[in-house]
């Protein structure tokens, strides 16, 4: 490389200070080696320690859908050691519009997690996926001893099971949930017991109408609800999926590994306790504060918050 | 003589296109100014319901009240007007919206 060209890529890089200090500046601009490297962009990002806390985390993927698909996909070619996938349904044509590892001929042959578990090694070889083909309700409880809980879900019944069984083990553990509407996307990162749980901002009415419509659903075993499908595009997909794998990532690099979170890593602290609300219309983006319900419909959350703040008394 | 009002705050509700002006007390909670809300639109031939149903896609829908002033935070139902810290001001903004659910 010509002495120009390299005194201005060192210029280029003094700003930026969001490589590593590991990574040194000859490594930086050095080709070849490092390409044969499947993690070596991964680790240039993270550093190396961080990655390694990557490679050695185990998350539960609670949906194998549209946002299930995007989580496995990323937080697999993250470099992710270890995900428990749990989904009770089969693939559908319609599911492939937004599923980068369904494929047509997978119509009604195939469960969602299998074809995900099937799939993820092609393009992340170093991630382990355990499918569990049954509802979050049924799922053994292994399925919680992880270090992330992705919530990937389209119902809030699945999403208040998964809750609970989370605040039902002796230590929670965090919790990042997405999901989509019409034009927007929204993602959410709790600590239950900690910080708000995921069925804080829910009305006592609200949680009545969820327990309601679903003995409804299963009383319904000879006559198929059949409820308008909603719009939905891999954008959103996308969008949101990223967001919670952005999310994810703060999580498990910021893990101490006991239990504990600090930010080792600038830019990195885990938003626990926070919103996101995206307006795909206008780019509205919110951050907020999702402040804990004094009165959860769970009532371990309260429990556990009011538990938490007498022992850091 | 009129009871003085505690605080007055004024609410963005996307579907009816105009703020409604809320006079709030202490103990009032959130979950009580939503269903009031919600009543007063259907009242003008406002179908909130409706709006949210198909903003979210599912047939039950869970509002979600968000003050703005604090840089945005999302208050739980149970919460009363009186428990938000900072203190609530007068005229100050919130926002009616509903929680997606599909994922």
């Amino acid at each position: 490389m010509p002495d120009g060209e390299s005194t201005q890529k060192k210029s280029a890089h003094q700003p930026d200070n969001s490589f590593p200090n590991s990574i040194k500046e000859k490594e930086l601009l050095s080709v070849g080696f490092f390409e044969e490297d499947i993690e070596d962009r991964t680790r240039r990002y993270f550093g190396k320690a961080n990655l390694e806390k990557i490679k050695n985390s185990t998350i539960l993927c609670v949906g194998a859908g549209a946002v299930g698909n995007e989580i496995c996909k990323n937080l697999g070619m993250l470099g992710v050691g270890h995900i428990k996938l749990v989904d009770f349904d089969i693939v559908n044509k319609s599911n492939i519009n937004r599923c980068i590892f369904f494929r047509p001929g997978d119509h009604k042959n195939i469960s969602k997690v299998n074809a995900v578990a099937e799939r993820l090694p092609e393009i992340a070889p170093n991630t382990k996926v355990t499918p569990y083909e049954v509802r979050i309700e049924e799922a053994p409880q292994e399925v919680y001893q992880v270090d992330l809980i992705i919530m990937a879900l389209d119902n809030d019944y699945a999403r208040y099971m998964l809750n609970y069984g989370n605040l039902m083990q002796e230590k929670t553990v965090p919790m990042i949930n997405g999901a989509m509407g019409k034009s927007f996307i929204e993602a959410q990162i709790y600590h239950p017991g900690i910080t708000a749980c995921a069925v804080c901002l829910w009305s006592e009415d609200y949680y009545q109408a969820i327990m309601n419509h679903q003995v409804v659903l299963s009383c319904d075993e000879f006559f198929v609800e059949t409820l308008p499908k909603f719009p939905m595009i891999s954008t959103l997909t996308s969008i949101v999926g990223g967001i919670m794998s952005v999310e994810a990532t703060k999580v498990l690099v910021s893990s101490d590994g006991k239990g504990g979170y600090s930010d080792v890593t600038k830019g990195q602290e885990p938003n626990f306790g926070k919103m996101i609300r995206y307006d795909l219309r206008d780019h509205e983006m919110i951050f907020a504060n999702i402040m804990p319900n004094p009165k959860c419909v769970d009532v371990s959350c309260r429990a556990r918050r009011k538990a938490n703040k007498i022992s850091d008394r | 003589m009129s009871e003085e009002i505690w605080r007055e705050v004024i609410i963005d509700v996307e579907p009816r296109q105009k703020e409604f002006r809320v006079a709030v007390e202490e103990e009032s909670t959130i979950d009580e100014v939503v269903k009031t809300l919600v009543q007063r639109c259907i009242d003008e031939g406002v179908d909130i319901n409706k709006w949210a149903k198909e903003k979210v896609g599912q047939p039950n829908v869970s509002f979600i009240m968000m003050r703005k002033m604090t840089g945005n935070t999302a208050l739980p139902p149970a919460a009363t007007f009186g428990s938000l810290e900072p203190a609530l001001e007068s005229n100050e903004r919130f926002k009616l919206d509903a929680c997606a659910q599909v994922g």
